[in-house]
């Protein structure tokens, strides 16, 4: 799925070496190319994070869901270390004859894939997220989410990802800053790729 | 004749072990040359690598990036020294595939790699004894989880099941990467060159990986 391609890979070089505004444009072709509906950059410090936490159900908790919580390692914290993300955006029409699960996987690939793009490009600290849990993506058959289990691994690593929500950012006012419309007749399933 | 500093005669002692053992390139580094990153760490989690979790050296344990900066904060001087594998081997996808999955490939190059990674292990083990013969206190970072390297044979790490010691605390150390160190830009502003090696390349795009090591000396 995510490295069903090759990509051309180029030296680390230093930071004035970089052409962030050139790399963003030609992310966004990648996004678009690779099933996006539209893209969107934005600066992360524009972006709003909840700390509030809610209820939530255990019985689907995973290592992403309903919230990450690395406590060496504050995702929304660290996420304000970067300065630009990529947004990005798959229509799903509620009256649609394609399966909606795949439409999530179509995410998930799509967030890997521009991941591994920056990566490969000199941005190898970018980072993506998906949408939604990806344990009832990709471990719906299985009883847990093995990462949960102390000194156990993840099922798909290299795959799963925590959603936008996961991480605490505000999806609403991601959507008011890039002047999406929303639309009721269309679910939108949001990813994102912070680049450097 | 000029009379080499302390510092020097430490440096040169010390790069002749690395370079005697089989790195290509050792030198001693200001510790204000070590970049630490929090998103260095993030990378280890998000997605989530297939080391990550197993043992206790790797994200989402291990040492923390503000943990990791008051060590560092302790001294001045560091080793900093790298270890070339062929392409052929690091970027082959077989092993990558194979070292994910835990299981060894058809051609038996993750063993290779494998011996390339304890070979990391083994000159930061050796720069820190001799160094702490002269009377310093060390600090010893490898490249990769060791775990998969050290206790391949075993299903767990022993300190995370059975809160027991480490079955090789001789030689185990947490990576570089663990402790939030900017491994690639770290090499890159010492002037060694370093390719992002993944599953989505051409191993013929990239002449050599490198792992690298380092050990805080004083």
């Amino acid at each position: 799925m995510i490295y069903d391609i090759y990509m051309e890979v180029k030296k680390i070089g230093s930071d004035k070496d970089k052409k962030l505004g050139s790399f963003l444009e030609k992310l966004c072709q990648f996004s678009l190319e690779k099933g996006a509906t539209a893209v969107g950059i934005i600066s992360v410090n524009e972006i709003e994070f909840n700390e509030e936490n809610t209820e939530h159900d255990i019985q689907n908790e995973s290592l992403y869901w309903p919230y990450v919580t690395f406590n060496k390692d504050p995702i929304s914290k660290i996420l304000k270390a970067f300065k630009k993300a990529l947004v990005f955006k798959i229509c799903y029409l509620n009256s649609s004859s394609v399966n909606r699960l795949d439409t999530i996987k179509k995410v998930y690939e799509i967030a890997g894939k521009g991941e591994a793009y920056c990566f490969y490009n000199g941005y190898h600290l970018a980072v993506s997220l998906a949408a939604e849990n990806c344990r009832t993506i990709y471990c719906q058959k299985e009883n847990d989410c093995q990462s949960l289990t102390r000194g156990c691994g993840c099922r798909y690593p290299l795959i799963a990802r925590p959603s936008i929500e996961a991480c605490r950012l505000d999806r609403s006012k991601i959507i008011e800053i890039l002047k999406w419309e929303t639309d009721e007749s269309k679910q939108n399933f949001m990813g994102m790729v912070f680049v450097d | 004749m000029k009379t080499k500093s302390k510092d020097e005669t430490l440096a040169q002692d010390l790069i002749n072990i690395a370079r005697k053992c089989g790195a290509k390139d050792t030198m001693m580094i200001s510790t204000e040359k070590i970049i630490i990153d929090p998103r260095v760490r993030l990378k280890c989690l998000v997605p989530p690598c297939s080391m990550s979790g197993i043992c206790k050296n790797c994200p989402p344990y291990g040492l923390s990036h503000e943990q990791t900066m008051r060590r560092i904060n302790k001294y001045n001087n560091a080793i900093f020294f790298k270890v070339e594998v062929d392409s052929k081997i690091i970027a082959d996808q077989e092993v990558g595939d194979a070292f994910r999955e835990y299981k060894m490939d058809k051609s038996g190059k993750l063993l290779i790699l494998g011996a390339y990674q304890l070979l990391v292990f083994q000159i930061v083990a050796l720069i820190e004894k001799r160094a702490k013969e002269l009377g310093y206190k060390p600090s010893g970072y490898v490249a990769g989880s060791c775990k998969e390297l050290l206790c391949f044979l075993h299903d767990n790490c022993t300190i995370m099941a059975a809160k027991k010691p480490c079955r090789h605390q001789d030689i185990s150390r947490p990576s570089m990467e663990s402790c939030g160190m900017d491994v690639f830009k770290m090499a890159a502003e010492v002037g060694w060159d370093i390719y992002p090696i993944g599953r989505s390349l051409n191993q013929d795009d990239v002449p050599r990986g490198i792992l690298l090591g380092l050990v805080l000396i004083n």
